[in-house]
């Protein structure tokens, strides 16, 4: 035979109807948006997980300072293919009116990798055409046909699109926060590209040839490692080692170079000294010569003169011999001896004066030999001299000869250190082009692509922890209601039990209802999820991101999370608590004693006006319910205080941004020099050194920080005095890294594992950002020149500075692009989800309050009985419940404010950047003011409640 | 005002359920209790004495017919003229006790002395109802006796003009019942309360000024007692 208590559940749900139905409402609102989410998040997150094939998304992309060129073969030679994604950035104008509404990340239509999803219209494919964001789109109001103007030239957007690597609209990977309204991505063709003025940023987009047994992370860094040290070598070579060796090897040369330069103008001066010394020989030899000629003259006229003297001696010895001979004769012939003697005297006359010439010329002759041999002497002199000189030279030659040999063993070495490292000659250093890598983004921590698919799990597990609780809070609800239904037949059930009924049976009927309301719930909320409320998550999803279409899948996850599990909470909860109190023995139950302790002492309590001890006492006898009224309103203001405080926290920081930035102006170069080689000088503006590091930290490791130097005396940093290593940091980074003044810091290069150390000096105000601040000269002898950018601030856009040394320029407006994206996704439905949450809030207190009020039923309806108002009533039950309401929102008001903020802090540091979520006091007075209010409007509800309690009841049930 | 004339009960009737199946409870009653008097009211279950009751209490009404108390007539009243009868007027003393549960013994008591403009003083009359000691113990640490004196303490404090008693010793054995009843005539001596008490033991009408008894919803007799003995004499 059928159970006769199985006719009668449908009896009991209709016994409570409203609380059956109120549960059922909230529990199938809720299961269906949950499974809603699930369907939503699980269909897009397959899209998305799809679109890496189908759209055939990069393992990451990287940004040279030039054009990739030659390098492009060295760098798909580590086994990645390297990708053009070269791209403009440009001013968006809508409507045409002159002012800028956005900026626009201009690419060439891609067809190889990171393509586009069309989601309207159809692709550019001549001049003048553009395709852009759809969600952009969406925010600012752009539709295909309409036209834009991007960088002056007018477009026709052609299409809207989702593109694969920007599902979520980061302008920078170090972005706090995306942002779909000032910043946008369009694609033209080629042409159209070459057309555009404005400086384009080499970026490339890089896959891997082959799966790696290596993590993802290793590999990036091992890639962007190899990509960094190739830029840097011109391609010579991808080890980092052998790129030191390779440094050393070029400084070494360099100085060698330098040692051959100064050889060689030594060698050249020394050739001039040499050349000169020749031409002093040279004169002295001619010189020489021409003395040798003249002492050959000499020599001739000498030897002439000899002759003549000679021949004057042999005259003169005739003549002697004929003056003898006449002296002889004279004797014999005085005349002729006299003749002769007159003849001979002529002659000696003659010889005489040709003697005395010949005296005459000899010692002309003599003195001219003098001469030469003085001059001769003097040559000699010049000849030694010239000699010595020479030698000289010629050591010094030998010298020079040495070092030359020196150095040439030195470039020896330095090409065999080359030949070993793989290079081939010192010609390839002297005509490498070297670039440098600005940026690396891997693709799984590139926020634009993973931040959407990411969320879609934060918001699952978010989700399905908020249903457990849920289903707990309204699970003991239902227990509660369960237990109350037991205590109403207390009678009955004595008596069932009594007559052979088991505890089993019992229970079963009891937590019937609870359990036909919940897999009615799940049953509805499920259809609702899979059909309405799924489109309603995909929109939300669609308002926050870019993503590509998607096919509603089948979630077996969402089943069992959202039907499934509820379910058996619902079921171990209410019969875990109704078999609990169906374990009392059936002679109990008839007697109404269903108290489980045995004789519990009533609590001493002080000497109150009695009305107050009465309403103490009905606080302690429902104390049970009010705790869980408690963990309930928890929950609701965590969620409330969640939902308010984000718009105005947003709001809050985006009328403060003017306050955060360091200038109006905050213009980076890309070079501190042009292409003469001159250094850059704005006309306005203050300098300013910047160097982008990263935490090495147990709180987050790898999070960005912006280090900046500023000048002695600066308008904008004013830091004070800093000794040694100190530095002064923003305040949103000592709150994030829980840094204190006097702790110390360590930063990382990106690329490299320099590491660096820092005393914290300072803490500044400064939010919005997570930045170091050090004095200028500190900043120049901390870091190296390659790692250093320049900039400027300024009150007023920089001038004299040509726009394509501009890398960028920072304002208060793009601190507030955040909070902007934010408040434009979040803010709205945070608004709406704030009032779902009060109507939980109003539902829980409605069950609550109601469940109180029955409890006291019977004790309501004696103090009738016994003449008692109804206000009186009221002041006693209603009025305790009003009190802990406001204590319990006041109080939970503060721990759900307390819990929001650690919430948010795991959060924000899980993720960059950081933004201090402030709930406004006013959000706490309207988060308490709105349950208080509904409250209020339920206790009008439980004053007629009470109104209705019958006098009878009292007469029928004592308890 | 009449005294004797104080409770008047004139031609009530009462029935419950519609159609055939409707099922008069009382079929035209009347009586009167005279001011300060002892009445019982007794009958088998099913006579009506309760409802009789529950309408002379103004929790129940009367389909037609009239009580009125020293005159004023209960179904020309108000809720909230009812409430202040009830509140001025009338005192309940429950077979079951109806106590509230999480209030003490004293603070059960207090239940009824809020209502009263002069209540009786409290601790003295826990000493009284020798229940002083207890006065700090909840209903269910009492025995079965000790409530329902609590319950006539609640009832008294206020001193009502009509204490309604409705089979006060249902629940309690001889000995315990005996002392309750001597509780209620005493109470009803020193205070002169007007006493009627519902019950189905016919014992209990020797101790009474006035009887009624009533079978299948009318007055079968309305008995005077002349010779009623003392409660603590009484035997069943």
């Amino acid at each position: 035979m059928k159970n006769p208590l199985n006719t009668r559940i449908f009896r009991q749900l209709r016994a409570n109807m409203m609380i059956y139905a109120a549960l059922f409402v909230m529990l199938t609102v809720v299961i269906g948006f949950i499974s809603g989410l699930f369907v939503a998040n699980g269909s897009m997150e397959a899209a998305a997980a799809n679109a890496f094939t189908d759209y055939n998304i990069e393992n990451g992309h990287f940004e040279l300072e030039d054009e990739i060129g030659d390098l492009r073969e060295k760098i798909n030679s580590e086994g990645i293919t390297v990708y053009d994604q070269y791209y403009k950035e440009l001013s968006e104008d809508i409507g045409n009116d002159g002012t800028e509404d956005a900026v626009v990340r201009l690419f060439i239509v891609r067809d190889e990798v990171n393509m586009a999803s069309l989601m309207d219209g159809r692709i550019p494919k001549e001049k003048g055409e553009i395709v852009i964001d759809r969600m952009h789109a969406d925010n600012i109001g752009i539709k295909t046909g309409d036209t834009i103007t991007v960088g002056g030239t007018s477009f026709t957007v052609t299409g809207l699109i989702a593109s694969s690597d920007y599902s979520t609209l980061y302008r920078k990977n170090t972005d706090t926060m995306f942002d779909a309204i000032t910043f946008d991505i369009g694609f033209v063709t080629a042409d159209q590209f070459d057309a555009l003025d404005g400086r384009t940023v080499w970026q490339y987009a890089y896959k891997f040839n082959e799966t790696s047994d290596k993590n993802e992370k290793d590999a990036a860094e091992e890639l962007a490692e190899k990509i960094a040290v190739l830029a840097a070598t011109g391609g010579i070579t991808d080890n980092k080692d052998t790129a030191e060796e390779l440094s050393d090897i070029a400084d070494e040369a360099d100085i060698l170079s330098d040692k051959a330069d100064d050889l060689e103008a030594r060698a050249d001066s020394l050739e001039a000294e040499g050349d000169k010394l020749k031409e002093h020989a040279d004169a002295l030899e001619s010189q020489g010569n021409k003395l040798k000629m003249r002492g050959e003259a000499l020599e001739a006229e000498g030897k002439e003169l000899e002759a003549q003297k000679a021949m004057l001696e042999q005259k003169g010895t005739e003549l002697q011999e004929r003056a003898a001979a006449a002296m002889a004769l004279m004797e014999s012939d005085p005349v002729a001896a006299s003749a002769e003697l007159e003849k001979i005297q002529s002659e000696s006359d003659v010889l005489t004066v040709k003697g005395e010439e010949l005296a005459e010329k000899a010692e002309d002759l003599q003195k001219r030999g003098d001469e030469l041999k003085a001059e001769s002497e003097a040559l000699e002199a010049k000849g030694d001299e010239l000699k010595k000189e020479s030698d000289e030279l010629e050591a010094r030659g030998d010298s020079l000869q040495k070092e030359a040999d020196d150095l040439e063993a030195q470039g020896d070495r330095i090409k065999e250190r080359l030949n070993e490292i793989g290079v081939e000659d010192t010609d390839a250093l002297e005509n490498i082009v070297t670039n440098k890598l600005t940026d690396f983004v891997p693709e799984y921590a590139n926020q634009a692509i993973h931040f959407a698919i990411d969320d879609f799990g934060s918001d699952k597990i978010m989700c399905e922890y908020l249903l457990i609780v849920f289903v707990i809070i309204l699970a003991f609800i239902f227990g509660i209601t369960a237990k109350n239904a037991v205590r109403k037949d207390a009678a009955v059930i004595g008596t069932l039990r009594a007559s052979g009924y088991t505890r089993t049976e019992l229970t079963i009927y009891y937590v019937a209802a609870p359990i036909l309301v919940t897999v009615a719930s799940a049953i509805l909320g499920n259809i609702l999820g899979y059909t309405v409320l799924k489109n309603v998550v995909a929109d939300m999803y669609y308002n926050s991101y870019s993503l590509p279409k998607f096919v509603t899948l089948y979630s077996s996850e969402a089943l069992v999370k959202t039907s499934i599990v509820p379910v058996i909470i619902m079921s171990s909860v209410t019969v875990f608590m109704t078999a609990y109190k169906m374990r009392l023995s059936p002679l109990k139950f008839m007697r109404h004693d269903l108290s489980s302790s045995k004789r519990k002492k009533a609590v001493r309590l002080p000497k109150w006006k009695f009305l107050n001890r009465f309403r103490t006492r009905v606080f302690l006898r429902s104390i049970g319910d009010y705790l869980v009224m408690f963990v309930g309103l928890t929950f609701v203001m965590i969620m409330m205080c969640f939902c308010l405080g984000l718009p105005s926290t947003l709001d809050n920081f985006i009328k403060k941004s003017g306050e955060f930035v360091i200038a109006d102006y905050q213009t980076v170069l890309t070079s501190d020099k042009d292409e003469d080689d001159n250094e850059i000088i704005p006309s306005n503006g203050e300098k300013f050194l910047m160097t982008e590091l990263q935490t090495v930290s147990k709180i987050k490791d790898g999070e960005n920080i912006t280090v900046y130097g500023y000048i002695p005396d600066s308008r904008y940093i004013d830091e004070g005095d800093l000794s040694g290593n100190e530095v002064c940091i923003s305040s949103d980074y000592a709150e994030k890294f829980r840094l204190k003044t006097g702790d110390v810091i360590e930063l990382k290069e990106k690329y490299s594992s320099d590491i660096y150390t820092f005393n914290v000096g300072k803490i500044n105000e400064r939010e919005g950002t997570l930045a170091v601040y050090m004095p200028m000269r500190s900043f120049e002898e901390t870091f190296n020149d390659d790692d250093i950018l320049t900039g400027y601030f300024s009150d007023e856009p920089l001038k004299g500075v040509d726009d394509e040394y501009i890398a960028k320029v920072l304002t208060a407006e793009d601190l507030t692009a955040m909070a902007n994206q934010l408040k434009h996704s979040l803010g709205n439905y945070a608004k709406y989800f704030s009032v779902i949450f009060l109507v939980i809030a109003a539902a829980l207190l409605y069950l609550l309050t109601k469940q109180i009020i029955e409890k006291n039923s019977t004790s309501v309806s004696m103090t009738k009985v016994l003449g008692y108002y109804n206000s009186e009533i009221s002041s006693v039950y209603i009025r305790t419940t009003t009190v802990c309401v406001i204590i319990m929102s006041v109080i939970c008001v503060y721990l759900g404010s307390v819990l929001v903020d650690k919430l948010w802090r795991a959060i924000m540091t899980d993720m960059s950047g950081w933004f201090t979520f402030n709930v406004n006091i006013s959000d706490i007075f309207l988060s308490v003011g709105g349950t208080v209010l509904v409250y209020l409007l339920i206790a009008l509800a439980d004053m007629n409640r009470i109104k209705k309690i019958p006098m009878t009841e009292a007469l029928k049930n004592a308890e | 005002m009449d005294k004797s004339r104080f409770l008047e009960i004139s031609d009530v009737r009462k029935s419950y359920g519609e159609g055939e199946s409707a099922q008069q409870v009382l079929r035209g009653m009347s009586f009167t209790v005279a001011k300060g008097e002892f009445c019982v009211i007794l009958g088998p279950s099913g006579s009506g004495k309760s409802t009789l009751l529950n309408i002379m209490g103004g929790i129940d009404s009367a389909d037609s017919g009239y009580i009125s108390i020293n005159g004023d007539k209960l179904k020309d009243m108000d809720e909230k003229t009812l409430t202040n009868y009830r509140r001025k007027h009338l005192g309940y003393v429950f077979q079951l006790y109806n106590l509230i549960p999480d209030l003490t013994v004293k603070e059960n008591v207090e239940v009824g002395a809020y209502l009263s403009d002069k209540p009786l003083e409290i601790d003295e009359l826990l000493k009284t109802l020798g229940l002083y000691e207890h006065r700090h113990k909840l209903p269910n640490q009492l025995s079965g006796g000790q409530q329902q004196r609590t319950s006539i303490g609640r009832a008294i404090v206020k001193n009502p003009d009509i204490l309604l008693c409705d089979e006060p010793t249902g629940a309690l054995d001889y000995n315990t019942s005996k002392e309750i009843l001597e509780l209620i005539e005493s109470v009803n001596q020193k205070y002169g309360n007007t006493v009627i008490m519902v019950t189905h033991n016919e014992a209990i009408q020797n101790m009474a000024d006035h009887t009624i008894k009533l079978r299948d919803g009318v007055v079968r007799k309305n008995i005077i007692n002349t010779n009623k003995v003392k409660a603590v004499d009484l035997d069943w």
